[in-house]
């Protein structure tokens, strides 16, 4: 199926809607390696970021769980994790390259929960948020060696604290 | 690298790969209490009982903007014992620059060496062994330390890719090592935005 190629706003919305219908308190799109495409929430930015990396902790540890299990088992499988904490359900669902978390109650039925997820791996193109020039160079890029004295001293001002 | 157009951000992942308690953690800890608290986030640390790390530590450090965009730039550590491998190689998915900690204890040289090879293949496996590699000859202070010549040439370590003496316990030569790998990832003109997660 060719997945619909939405600008980031449009997906913004579709992520919003589902975490409407999920009644969810967080829903997230991270890589498969745990950095945040998108999210909706109340969580700040900085939350999500751990959330995103600890999500994909989490999945690599069920993966060596199912791998160390199940001889046929692939590392590239679609998984699905299931955490119930007394403050609701934690679900987060691999589907290279892609990784969903969402935050629902414990009231959201997990069939449907599971299979908003799957759809919006299935039927949207998530690197739309990341698009840009694939070709061109970074935009901080020089043409000086990078290790040259004095390069990109900019980047680092205000850094340090002492 | 990648950017996020919403959050205009830029995102780089660097990860600190080498033996178990050759100073990766260190490293990060020392970042921390540097780098003013606005720049960057807490360490997210991940230990077992015994304070070795278990999944990763991770880090983020927020740069100031270039272009309408800021670097944000990731930092992961990934544990070093030798039953965590397929963990090592998960961490790496995705780096856009490894800074290898290398213990410069004289009777650990097999095990960097051993790291070094493994840290390779793992690159080659998700289709980085191009990406920016910077290595940290770490306890620099040891009695027996190699000489930073007999480390190079130990892990065969091409001209380009340089080394930083260091000290971390003490933060000697552990900004050096950051500001080396950063400046090295985003300065490089080699330097290319990814489109896809799936792409590195």
């Amino acid at each position: 199926m060719k997945k619909k190629q939405l600008s980031p706003p449009e997906l913004q919305r579709v992520l919003r809607d589902v975490a409407h219908e999920l009644n969810a308190r967080i829903l997230l799109v991270a890589g498969s390696e745990g950095q945040v495409l998108l999210y909706e929430g109340m969580e700040t930015p900085k939350t999500m970021d751990l959330l995103a990396a600890l999500s994909a902790a989490g999945m690599s540890a069920l993966q060596e769980i199912i791998l160390a299990a199940f001889r046929s088992a692939r590392r590239d499988a679609d998984n699905l994790l299931i955490l119930e904490v007394p403050q609701g359900v934690i679900l987060i669902s691999s589907q290279p390259p892609y990784l969903f978390m969402a935050v629902i109650s414990d009231k959201t039925r997990l069939g449907l929960a599971r299979m908003l997820l799957r759809r919006l791996s299935q039927e949207y193109d998530w690197s739309q948020i990341l698009i840009q020039e694939e070709a061109g160079p970074s935009p901080f890029a020089s043409r000086s060696h990078p290790q040259a004295e004095g390069q990109g001293e900019d980047l680092f001002a205000e850094l340090w604290s002492n | 690298m990648r950017v996020n157009w919403r959050r205009r951000e830029l995102h780089v992942k660097i990860v600190y790969y080498g033996p178990p308690m050759a100073g990766k953690t260190t490293n990060l800890e020392q970042l921390q209490r540097m780098i003013a608290p606005q720049h960057r986030s807490e360490l997210l640390s991940l230990d077992t009982e015994g304070d070795r790390t278990l999944f990763f530590d991770l880090m983020q450090v927020s740069l100031g903007k270039v272009g309408g965009l800021a670097p944000r730039i990731s930092l992961y550590t990934v544990p070093g014992q030798v039953r965590y491998q397929h963990l090592r190689s998960m961490v790496l998915r995705g780096a856009d620059g490894v800074v290898f900690v290398a213990d410069s204890d004289a009777n650990r040289l097999e095990e960097n060496r051993a790291l070094w090879q493994q840290m390779l293949r793992h690159l080659a496996s998700h289709g980085l062994q191009d990406i920016p590699i910077v290595v940290q000859a770490n306890k620099r202070d040891l009695p027996n330390a190699l000489a930073l010549d007999e480390l190079r040439e130990a892990l065969h370590l091409p001209e380009e890719i340089p080394m930083f003496p260091a000290q971390a316990s003490r933060g000697l030569g552990v900004r050096e090592t950051f500001m080396a790998i950063v400046r090295f990832v985003l300065l490089q003109p080699s330097s290319k935005l990814t489109a896809s997660p799936s792409s590195r």
